[in-house]
């Protein structure tokens, strides 16, 4: 099992689990209540309490990225230096997108603690989204337990070539699965591509991987669209 | 005397049915006015609660205004004559009161340009709060001193406004003097460095490090960098003081303004004109 840091743990006086260098620490501060901080990379950043008068123990899962310290509904994903699609052509990729830590306590969500997180703006200041931001740099040196494969098909429905160099996805409709291995995978994303400034993104409920051998659907995804209005 | 009165009645009964019938519409146009503007005011429309309300105020007007120009005519009065001199005392009143007019429509401008709205963070001129109510003659801001300001609608207008609440994003820009004798490149390398270790600068649009100018006591860069508006103070504080320690720490040096003397000695002669 390659993520074996996943699982359900007995809450004790100090839980310190390690996920792929994050470090996330469960400490009880009275008979109720437990302090939750998360250090990684020379950083300590505390996530606040945790309320837990009967629950004996916590579940750690991972869990599609969410705003964090800004509330966002998108995500916007850099490909690189972009990618050429001629007219009716169509293209599929698999970029990395860091993943979030889902605590459940008796299978309910009660905290999700973001990994690695950055911003962006997608279109004017006064009138675009913030959206959460990835990126190459962003994601190497990730382990593999904290980012997930998504996979983007891009189909060019325009007359003319458009470069695609980034894709802003709605981040409700994203649903993680685990796979084989116990390692995270997204669902995916269809853009379609109208001309140079407008492109319709969706997520879609199949897996980002191939083949069927998923062991467990963590949050199921939905369907749901974002028109990229201010260029792609 | 009772018989007397009666004979008037008698003799002038058309008349009183002309009054009554005026004050009848001019009742029945107010409340019709009240009955038209209620759903105005209860309506959950997409735009600002100033504006239905003061949309409301204005039918319910509108309303009123049409039963007295009807009750007038059931009496008899002449409405040519009296929109004459309505126009006449409209000229004389508008003249008198410039001022207040100016302000009336300052309001409506602002209220249906939708400049600012109830709790946007702004500067007009040169007073920074929020806002706490536009209204029909001024509009009132709270300073971040905590102080209410009330300022006539016709200054707010001819004042340059500056709306914050209405960015998701801001740049942020930061002047940083660094050594002549330090190395621009690692500087710069540092300052990007800082930016992008600092979740909340956007990554999007990239941060600018600029060599600005070579000043008197150090080369002077800019750094440009946007940040999510609701925590552009915190985050530019917590930036400007990351970045000074990075640059310590790398031996890059933020130095103090400077000047370099040369003493004018007989024995050893200096360079400059002698």
């Amino acid at each position: 099992m390659l993520c074996h840091a996943y699982g359900e743990y007995e809450l004790e006086d100090l839980n310190v689990v390690d996920i792929g260098g994050y470090s996330l620490s469960i400490s009880r501060t009275s008979q109720s209540s437990y302090r939750l901080l998360l250090r990684y990379g020379g950083t300590e950043v505390s996530l606040g309490y945790l309320g837990l008068s009967s629950a004996r123990s916590v579940e750690l899962v991972p869990h599609p990225p969410v705003g964090g310290r800004i509330s966002v509904m998108y995500l916007m994903v850099r490909l690189g230096e972009g990618i050429t699609v001629p007219p009716g052509e169509s293209v599929t990729m698999v970029t990395q997108v860091p993943v979030d830590i889902g605590i459940y306590v008796r299978g309910a969500l009660v905290k999700v603690v973001p990994t690695r997180v950055k911003y962006a703006l997608y279109g004017p200041s006064d009138m675009g989204e913030l959206c959460r931001y990835v990126s190459e740099a962003l994601v190497n040196g990730l382990h593999r337990c904290l980012r997930a494969p998504l996979r983007v098909s891009l189909s060019n429905a325009s007359r003319s070539t458009v470069n695609v160099s980034r894709v802003v996805v709605p981040l409700r409709g994203l649903g993680l699965y685990l796979n084989e291995e116990g390692a995270p995978v997204l669902t995916s994303v269809r853009v379609s591509v109208r001309s140079q400034t407008y492109a319709e993104v969706v997520t879609e409920l199949t897996p980002s991987e191939e083949g069927g051998g998923f062991t467990k659907l963590v949050v199921p995804p939905s369907q749901e669209s974002y028109a990229m209005i201010y260029g792609l | 005397m009772l018989e007397e009165l009666a004979e008037w009645a008698r003799e002038n009964v058309h008349v009183i049915y002309r009054y009554l019938a005026a004050a009848a519409v001019i009742a029945a146009s107010y409340y019709a006015g009240r009955q038209l503007s209620k759903p105005i005011y209860r309506a959950r429309a997409e735009v600002k609660p100033e504006v239905l309300h003061n949309i409301a105020r204005l039918v319910r007007l509108a309303a009123i205004l049409i039963g007295i120009a009807v009750a007038l005519s059931i009496v008899g009065i002449d409405l040519g004559g009296l929109l004459l001199a309505a126009g006449f005392t409209g000229l004389v009143i508008g003249l008198a009161a410039q001022q207040t007019l100016s302000n009336l429509f300052a309001g409506l401008t602002l209220i249906f340009e939708d400049r600012i709205r109830v709790g946007d963070s702004v500067r007009v001129g040169d007073d920074w709060g929020m806002v706490e109510s536009v209204g029909i003659m001024s509009t009132k801001i709270r300073l971040w001193s905590g102080e209410v300001l009330t300022i006539p609608n016709s200054v707010v207008v001819s004042s340059p406004i500056y709306n914050f609440s209405r960015s998701v994003a801001r740049r942020a820009e930061v002047s940083i003097g660094i050594s002549y004798t330090s190395d621009i490149g690692k500087a710069v390398e540092v300052i990007r460095s800082v930016l992008w270790e600092n979740e909340l600068v956007l990554a999007e649009p990239e941060p600018m490090v600029i060599v600005d100018s070579l000043g008197e006591s150090s080369v002077n860069l800019k750094v440009l960098f946007w940040l999510p508006a609701q925590e552009f103070w915190t985050v530019r504080r917590e930036v400007i003081a990351d970045l000074k320690r990075a640059l310590e720490s790398s031996g890059i040096e933020i130095p103090y303004p400077q000047r370099v003397v040369w003493i004018k000695s007989s024995a050893t002669p200096g360079p400059g004109p002698s």
